[in-house]
């Protein structure tokens, strides 16, 4: 165990270094000067650290998702927040098409009202949540169409690019991000007993002390939130929520003490990894983060799943 | 025999004159923004019934009726203007082939350089009957292209910011970009392979740009000189905004947009 720990801080630590030096010409993170160094400090390092925190938050509200609707496809999105949020983003680039900002207090609002909505059905069981979330998922990317209907053609490619995920700048302070990524981890190890024990089961948990009513609505608010920061602050990036906190409970087990930091980081070092080289591969142009996310992160899960049941 | 050949010739004459008659439409509809400028100038307003969102030069043309927009045509809308012709950039854009149909005739403008301009304005005068003010127009053209082309010796390196957020330049494969070699700049970008790529600052710092270039639709210039300027840190990169509707249409305004580009590079030579 405390070599799996240890490879990944490793793992952390160099995929940092990495993404710092990585660009369209490779710097030197330990010996830059001048021009290159403000594009080191000013340029690439606040890209990396949102991108980290970016990455694990969505992780981290992953395996809660997970665990709270007991069903493995479950992600940070499955729920209609990110629907409401792309919607509530769309809705302010109609009303101010030239405002930096507007995108995401947009996606704020429309994140909010999301959680809202979904919260009228956190007394229901983990099904039933789960087709209420579809289906109001389904109501917001209605929204969505229509206002992509509607938006002047010049919004268009704003609106898609953030869509698709975008980490060149985000609206949202960096220490902000960090600092939501270090609270919501620590509200979740403080949890992690009651999640294990809610995975064997409402019935077994409750037998054990567990109020599963309280745990559902604060699980179930907690996830929304921290999907909303990640959502407002980098658009809707797909597959980190869903496969990291897989992974990590491929290769630490299944208690939640273990899953939700390494889920926190490995999201993190996916999604700075998967930056780097949206910034590199066709550089000086630039990939949308979303498509590496996918295209780096299913090969080595599929991998894993392979040996694992063999 | 002799008869025979004459009645023949007759027969075929009539028969060009037919096809030159059925080819002169009389109710036009423009589907893209360049054509309606097209139509304008070579002095067809009068055979164009209808038009789509976009077509807002000269003032004129926003009177016409409105059959549709970027998304695609309404057709019954178009087909109510009862149009025997319309100009398209594709027929990749919903609704052209319900129009083709339906009987009207649709005339494909996509040209990709002056050359294509030029050929297009000749081909729209023809079938409207308005050849001669179109080749007038074409001459005068080439002219101001020559003039253009002898004074193309700025060699500037040029950045243009299609769009802040997110930052997109053109790339080698633009339209905007063969303009910019036209005109004698270097656009810093020209060496990417696509039309719109997405860059980040980073690049653009280090190309070091003399020039960069704002096509300002409802942008404020001056916020992106503050945002430039602060990123580049020398105060002689100038940031100069430019019209997009006569750089991003190929229509006949076109030529105003390359020698507005020239006159920016001689402003930052001369300033």
């Amino acid at each position: 165990m405390i070599l799996k720990w240890t490879l990944t801080l490793t793992i952390l630590i160099s995929v940092f270094m990495l993404g710092l030096g990585m660009g369209d010409q490779w710097i030197n993170p330990l010996n830059a000067s001048g021009q290159d160094a403000m594009i080191l400090w000013e340029l690439r390092l606040p890209r990396l650290l949102t991108a980290f925190a970016v990455g694990g938050l969505l992780a981290l509200a992953g395996a809660w998702f997970q665990v709270l609707l007991g069903n493995p496809l479950a992600e940070p999105y499955v729920l209609g927040v990110a629907g409401s949020a792309s919607a509530g983003a769309v809705a302010g680039l109609m009303l101010m098409p030239d405002s930096t900002w507007v995108m995401s207090a947009g996606a704020f609002i429309g994140a909010w009202l999301g959680i809202i909505c979904i919260m009228f059905f956190s007394n229901l069981g983990a099904n039933r949540m789960l087709l209420a979330g579809v289906v109001l998922a389904a109501f917001w990317s209605a929204i969505l169409a229509l206002l992509l209907a509607l938006l002047p053609a010049q919004g268009l490619f704003r609106a898609f690019s953030w869509m698709m995920g975008d980490l060149s700048h985000s609206d949202l302070p960096i220490s902000l991000l960090l600092l939501a990524w270090v609270g919501s981890l620590l509200c979740g190890l403080l949890l992690s007993r009651s999640l294990d024990m809610l995975l064997l089961g409402e019935r077994h948990a409750e037998a054990l002390g567990v109020n599963i009513k309280r745990l559902r609505q604060w699980l179930l608010l907690l996830a929304s939130v921290v999907t909303a920061l990640a959502v407002t602050a980098a658009g809707t990036i797909g597959f980190v929520g869903l496969v990291v906190p897989h992974l990590m409970r491929l290769l630490f087990g299944s208690l939640h003490r273990f899953i939700l930091p390494a889920s926190a980081m490995g999201g993190g070092i996916l999604l700075m990894l998967a930056d780097a080289m949206a910034r590199t591969v066709i550089a000086p142009a630039e990939l949308p983060v979303g498509i590496l996310t996918a295209m780096m992160g299913v090969p080595v899960f599929l991998f894993l799943l392979l040996r694992r049941s063999q | 025999m002799k008869i025979f050949v004459l009645v023949g010739c007759f027969f075929y004459t009539l028969l060009l004159v037919n096809i030159a008659q059925a080819e002169k439409f009389e109710r036009i509809l423009a589907l893209a923004p360049h054509a309606c400028e097209m139509l304008y100038a070579i002095g067809a307003s009068s055979q164009m019934v209808g038009a789509v969102d976009y077509c807002d030069y000269p003032e004129a043309a926003q009177k016409l009726p409105r059959v549709g927009n970027y998304q695609g045509i309404h057709v019954e809308a178009a087909l109510r203007l009862k149009p025997d012709a319309a100009v398209v950039m594709s027929r990749n854009v919903k609704g052209i082939l319900q129009l083709e149909k339906m009987g009207v005739t649709i005339i494909v403008s996509n040209p990709k350089n002056f050359e294509g301009i030029f050929q297009d304005m000749l081909r729209l005068g023809q079938i409207t009957g308005h050849e001669q003010e179109a080749k007038k127009l074409v001459s005068k053209q080439r002219i101001r292209l020559q003039h253009v082309r002898q004074h193309a010796d700025a060699h500037i390196r040029v950045f243009y910011e299609l769009w802040p957020d997110p930052l997109l330049t053109v790339g080698g494969l633009s339209f905007i970009n063969a303009l910019i070699d036209e005109a004698g700049g270097y656009n810093i970008f020209a060496d990417i392979p696509m039309d719109s790529p997405r860059i980040n600052v980073e690049s653009v710092l280090r190309s070091k740009p003399e020039l960069i270039i704002v096509p300002l639709e409802h942008r404020n210039i001056e916020e992106r000189r503050i945002f430039w300027q602060k990123w580049l840190g020398y105060t002689h990169v100038q940031v100069l905004a430019i019209n997009p509707d006569i750089l991003h249409r190929p229509g006949p305004r076109l030529m105003d947009g390359l020698e507005a580009l020239q006159k920016l590079f001689t402003k930052v030579h001369h300033p």
